[in-house]
């Protein structure tokens, strides 16, 4: 139950009054919008990468430009993309504000920024103090991170449903850096690691099963049903399905040093609950009562058959880089870039509308969503995007001329993505200076 | 008297626009009730501003929140 304005009174009739948040206290947009630049600005970098490098990233997952490339996508895009929406979202979904937003944010933000550009310099020249100053900063920037979230989650008083699948990914992040850290410290040679491929592996399934898969899916676990009207998935369902996944990664862990086929055979599970959690994403989607196929909609539909297609080309054969391909650019871009072109214009229109109320101008004409990302620019993005992905795997199996071609569309579907976003922040900006003449 | 509105089946940002608009023709002594789909965080923040109360209470797993001008008397449906 929750009481506003006239709080007093409220609990003098016996109603409780719970967290709402003030206009006061809501984030700047400015900050999601600092976040989603920067990571299409990354996204730029790879596919620069590719035009000019493409045949040497494709030769083996353990190339230098591989290994930058990969980081490249979970440090420079998605560590971007998915501390900026949480900063903007935790406020605005479940009114638990961040403390002292705008510093932290900063600090986030510019941490996690050299932090990427320093690690990915580091693997590509070889360059030992890049690396590890690149971690140190990265560390650093996930530590603040969580540390603010977890105090707005507990000074907010709300048992928000969903924080304890978000928490249970954003935890995934802490083995995945200290063993990409322990990881460093052994291509450096500083440490002398054991079955270094064994490592990598629990070090990559750490970040992109646990950190990046948990919280892209308890994060579309919570938005499919608030912007396309689905039924919601069973909290218990999710709560169960996370934490089994979690303790399934550990049971992987446990691999690099127990030897048991049952340890070992742990991803393969992790893996079909994955493929479980998509298909009922899938048939909520299906289900709903309002059958418009939106084309945020179709990004995170497109991302969920990816998922499959990696599962499949998993299961059939030895093709971890066309594996790595489906699940980083196939999944991991594709869906969150859908959820951005959503909630964008969401954040827009609110942050209009607050300003709006606040102003008392209540016959200015708010423009509606669709004005910030057009459903025509996004449209024209998935294909460029789609298609650069399929290029991208094509070059895999047919290398040549077609990498660097691949390198050309993945450029241009970034350049667009950018572009979007750009145009997105400066028509929020018009509309708000409007509103303050 | 109570004013309803049912934005259960609708996207956003239409659920706020529409309580928004219902709340520019309430009359003093009347009270808005809504039927949401879940609890609307960015909601409270306009109501503050707006100077109205609001309670809200979870019935048959509905979000209802009963809306009034800051002042008034809670409505008797409250409890």
């Amino acid at each position: 139950m929750a009481c506003g304005a006239s709080a007093t009174r409220c609990h003098r009739v016996g109603i409780v009054k719970t967290a709402g948040l003030s206009l006061d206290q809501a984030p700047p947009i400015d900050i999601p919008f600092k976040f989603f630049l920067t990571a299409s600005l990354f996204s730029v970098i790879i596919g620069l990468l590719l035009i000019v490098k493409g045949e040497e990233v494709f030769l083996s997952r353990w190339t230098p430009l591989a290994l930058g490339i990969t980081h490249l996508i979970t440090i420079g895009f998605l560590a971007q993309v998915m501390t900026g929406a949480m900063i903007q979202l935790l406020p605005v979904l479940a009114g638990s504000p961040i403390p002292a937003v705008i510093t932290i944010s900063r600090i986030i933000h510019l941490s996690l920024l050299s932090g990427a550009i320093l690690l990915v310099t580091g693997f590509i020249f070889s360059h030992r103090f890049s690396l590890f100053a690149g971690a140190g900063l990265l560390a650093a920037a996930f530590t603040l991170f969580l540390i603010a979230a977890l105090i707005s989650l507990v000074s907010s008083g709300i048992r928000h449903n969903n924080a304890v699948s978000l928490g249970l990914g954003w935890l995934a992040i802490v083995p995945a850096v200290a063993i990409g850290i322990y990881l460093a410290m052994g291509l450096t040679g500083i440490a002398s690691v054991s079955d270094m491929s064994r490592l990598t592996a629990i070090h990559l399934s750490w970040g992109v099963l646990g950190w990046v898969g948990i919280v892209l899916f308890a994060t579309v676990f919570q938005l499919i049903p608030i912007f396309y009207v689905t039924k919601e998935i069973p909290t218990h369902i999710r709560h169960i399905a996370f934490a089994v996944i979690f303790s399934l990664l550990i049971l992987y862990s446990l691999s690099h040093v127990i030897a048991s086929r049952l340890f070992e055979n742990s991803l393969v599970l992790i893996v079909m609950l994955f493929l479980l959690l998509g298909i009922t994403v899938l048939y909520a989607i299906h289900r709903r009562k309002r059958k418009i196929l939106d084309i945020t909609l179709l990004f995170v539909l497109t991302g969920l058959v990816f998922l499959v297609l990696a599962a499949i080309v998993w299961v059939v054969g030895d093709y971890d880089l066309i594996v790595g391909v489906l699940l980083l650019g196939g999944v991991c871009l594709t869906i969150p870039i859908g959820i951005i072109y959503k909630v964008i214009p969401f954040l827009c229109w609110f942050h209009l509308q607050s300003l709006q109320v606040k102003q008392e101008k209540f016959s200015y004409s708010l423009p509606s969503m669709k004005h910030f990302i057009s459903d025509k620019d996004a449209k024209r993005h998935y294909y460029l995007h789609v298609g650069a992905i399929f290029m991208v795997i094509i070059s895999i199996v047919f290398p040549g001329p077609i990498v660097r071609l691949s390198g050309i569309v993945f450029s241009l579907s970034s350049i667009y993505f950018l572009k979007n976003v750009l145009f997105a922040f400066l028509a929020f900006r018009r509309e708000q200076k409007a509103l303050y003449v | 008297m109570e004013q309803r509105l049912d934005v259960r089946e609708l996207e956003p940002p239409v659920p706020l626009e529409r309580i928004l608009e219902a709340l520019e023709e309430l009359a003093t002594n009347d009270w808005l009730r809504v039927q949401h789909n879940r609890e609307p965080y960015p909601l409270y923040s306009l109501l503050r501003e707006m100077d109205f109360t609001w309670n809200t209470k979870w019935l048959n797993n509905e979000c209802i929140i009963f809306i009034w001008h800051a002042g008034h008397p809670p409505p008797d449906v409250i409890g």
